[in-house]
């Protein structure tokens, strides 16, 4: 077998030279703030809306439970960055650099051509995005953030902050006041846009935050389905990635929201998702966490509406020195609505997975139906798993369910497997690519097939 | 002998209870009496082969708020818990449930159950229930569950086919559902006397049904 030199301790990380335009000053206040806001020339309400999320960031604590979030250092980030002074309108006219990064990834040559709009964000800027002509004649708006909020001011004011306000968390507060990038979509009534839409998300600067602010409206009677994939190279101080996202899925509309977090092992991701469901709409969730030292993240279904529907799924992987907090909410204020939430998680290595979730059920909302379902996998005795899940229901016409197990990699199961002539390591990753299959197949399938070669990595690393 | 069935009829802050190596232990938490009550109910397993369980019976009414905390501490090899409580709310009562089961390091090859159900008679009912698991030893299996709803409708119509009335149905179904805690008591005494108890009271409280 030939010996491949590791770069470093994180397989799958690479760093690039930086080649920046602008960069804000490190650490946060006024001052960046208008800079951010000046930079990108936004109108005045924008501005405003920041220097009061702003506020906001400074009067709330942080959150008193979850993970350790004693290494996030805010005096001690770059809020902003921009990567190259013009986006690239196709694949030739990206930096030579870039585009080698893309390639790391793994992004198959025909694949590229071949993916509905791929929207690849660099930095803290999307600077490659191709949308088909298809999309466009259809009436599918779909920018990056920046480019929304300049092309579409009265559509983004309409949404923008209203399903999650920058009081929401101390997290959504710092994307409010310090966002910058993410995607813009807007897909009109009953059109369904068939190829998922995806985006590629990169960050690349030592200590540089990722506040991307991703803002989906998919009216009555249509249909989406975006991707989001990430992947990054490690560094040698801690990082913050604190993301929100809104959805708004009108009556009868439906929204697939699917992401791949593989942020390198020191990077924070505290992210606040939530989608808001209307009558018959029907709001799915696919969530999967494998890299990053610290995940906080519980995508929420509002479901407003009659008969509406949500649905997340959550796969959660923990290696060395990781802690994956990730679960799922939801929230029932009509009538009829239901929701299924379902969560694998996989610890390893002394990593420790925590689902954390909540189903709520108002009074309005009878005969309510939700089902939770949480499996966790501990591989070794230095491992640890949590499950801290909250029913809070109230009125009676309702039917609410939730189970969890926890167990091990049964030994008879390797034993069996080894006796085939696998190796231990084979063994192991063949169980848990079986233990997480019902989510793993919802996947688009080069994701599906990353995942599969993620974890086989990652278990031969901790068995050795 | 000593006694192992032990009965919890009132809830107080910092209930331990330290169970020692190869103890076999039932802990029965009854609240029937319609006060205002919180508490919580520690249970240490300090021991090897040791053995608990933990059964609980909760009728709530009136404006009555009970508030339990349970939790299933493993701290030595090959023990087991198993937890199993059920509540019934009429009118306005509010039962809130945390139960956590915390498998320590050094308490490998232990299993640890915890099942939660609540029944609520009223619209005005509410049940909030946080099965919780922390495990940090690898060799175990644990499971938790927990369920919210009503009585059902398919089972009410079928006894009602078979000549009882509403009342009688339902007063049927809640002390079926009941029961199911009840019999896990090793003490054919204890089962007899607290069922007669709670079928007294459900019979009182099933009354205004309609």
């Amino acid at each position: 077998m030939a010996v491949i030199t590791p770069i470093s301790d994180y397989k799958y990380g690479f760093h690039k030279p930086e080649n920046y335009v602008f960069k804000s000053k490190k650490g946060l206040n006024k001052r960046v703030v208008e800079e951010i806001s000046w930079y990108k020339k936004e109108p005045q309400w924008m501005k405003q809306f920041r220097l009061d999320a702003l506020d906001v960031f400074y009067t709330k604590s942080m959150p008193g439970w979850g993970g350790n979030l004693n290494g996030i250092d805010f005096a001690n980030i770059y809020y902003y960055i921009k990567p190259t002074e013009k986006k690239a309108k196709s694949w030739a006219d990206l930096p030579a650099e870039i585009k080698d990064t893309y390639d790391r990834i793994g992004i198959p040559e025909a694949e590229k051509k071949y993916l509905g709009g791929v929207s690849a964000q660099y930095e803290s800027e999307v600077v490659y995005k191709s949308i088909q002509k298809t999309l466009g004649a259809k009436g599918v708006i779909f920018l990056d953030m920046d480019s929304g909020l300049r092309e579409y001011p009265e559509l983004v004011k309409e949404y923008f902050g209203k399903l999650i306000a920058p009081s929401d968390n101390k997290f959504s507060a710092l994307n409010s006041a310090t966002w910058s990038g993410g995607s813009f979509i807007y897909v009109p009534k009953g059109v369904r846009v068939e190829l998922p839409l995806q985006a590629y998300f990169r960050i690349n600067a030592a200590n540089m935050g990722q506040f991307e602010r991703t803002l989906i409206i998919a009216d009555e009677g249509s249909f989406v389905h975006y991707v989001e994939g990430c992947t990054a190279p490690i560094y040698t101080t801690d990082s913050l990635h604190s993301a929100v996202v809104e959805i708004f899925v009108k009556k009868g509309a439906r929204v697939r929201y699917t992401t791949i977090q593989n942020w390198s092992t020191n990077v924070y991701n505290l992210v606040t998702k939530r989608m808001r469901v209307e009558e018959e709409g029907v709001g799915e969730w696919i969530d999967g966490n494998i890299g990053s030292k610290l995940t906080m993240k519980y995508p929420s279904v509002y479901l407003m509406g009659k008969g509406a529907r949500g649905e997340i799924l959550s796969v959660a992987y923990a290696g060395a020195k990781q802690h994956q907090d990730a679960g799922g909410k939801a929230i029932h204020f009509a009538p009829f609505t239901t929701s299924k939430i379902t969560s694998k998680s996989v610890s390893c290595a002394g990593g420790r997975t925590s689902y954390r979730g909540l189903i709520q059920i108002f009074p309005s909302a009878i005969k309510a139906k939700t089902k939770v379902v949480c499996d966790a996998l501990l591989i070794d005795e230095a491992s640890r798993s949590d499950t801290y899940p909250t029913m809070d229901i109230r009125h009676n016409d309702v039917q609410v369910e939730h189970e969890a197990t926890v167990s091990k990699i049964g030994d008879e199961q390797l034993f069996y497997l080894q006796s085939r002539g696998l190796s231990k390591a084979d063994a192991e990753a063949m169980i848990v690519n079986g233990f997480i299959e019902p989510i793993v197949k919802e996947l688009p399938l080069e994701y599906a097939v990353e995942l599969n070669r993620l974890i086989q990595l990652e278990l031969e690393g901790s068995v050795g | 002998m000593k006694k192992n069935i032990i009965l919890v009829e009132s809830l107080k802050k910092n209930q331990k209870f330290y169970v020692s190596g190869h103890e076999n232990k039932t802990y029965v938490i009854f609240i029937t009496d319609g006060q205002n009550c919180e508490g919580d109910i520690n249970i240490i397993l300090n021991g090897e082969d040791t053995r608990i369980q933990i059964l609980g019976i909760i009728l709530g009414y009136g404006r009555q708020k009970i508030n339990l905390y349970t939790l299933q501490d493993h701290l030595k090899e090959r023990s087991i818990s198993d937890l199993f409580i059920k509540s019934v709310l009429f009118h306005e009562s509010k039962f809130k449930y945390r139960g956590l089961i915390k498998i320590e390091k050094y308490a490998q090859k232990s299993n640890a159950y915890q099942k939660n159900q609540n029944l609520l008679m009223s619209q005005k009912s509410w049940a909030d229930t946080r099965p919780e698991l922390e495990i940090l030893a690898n060799d175990v299996r644990c499971t938790h569950g927990a369920t919210v709803g009503k009585i059902d409708e398919n089972q009410l119509y079928y006894l009602q086919t078979r000549g009882l009335n509403k009342i009688e149905a339902s007063r049927m179904l809640v002390n079926g559902f009941l029961r199911e805690v009840i019999e896990r008591i090793p003490d054919q005494k204890v089962i007899d006397e607290l069922s007669r108890m709670i079928e007294e009271k459900i019979e009182r409280l099933t009354k205004g049904i309609n």
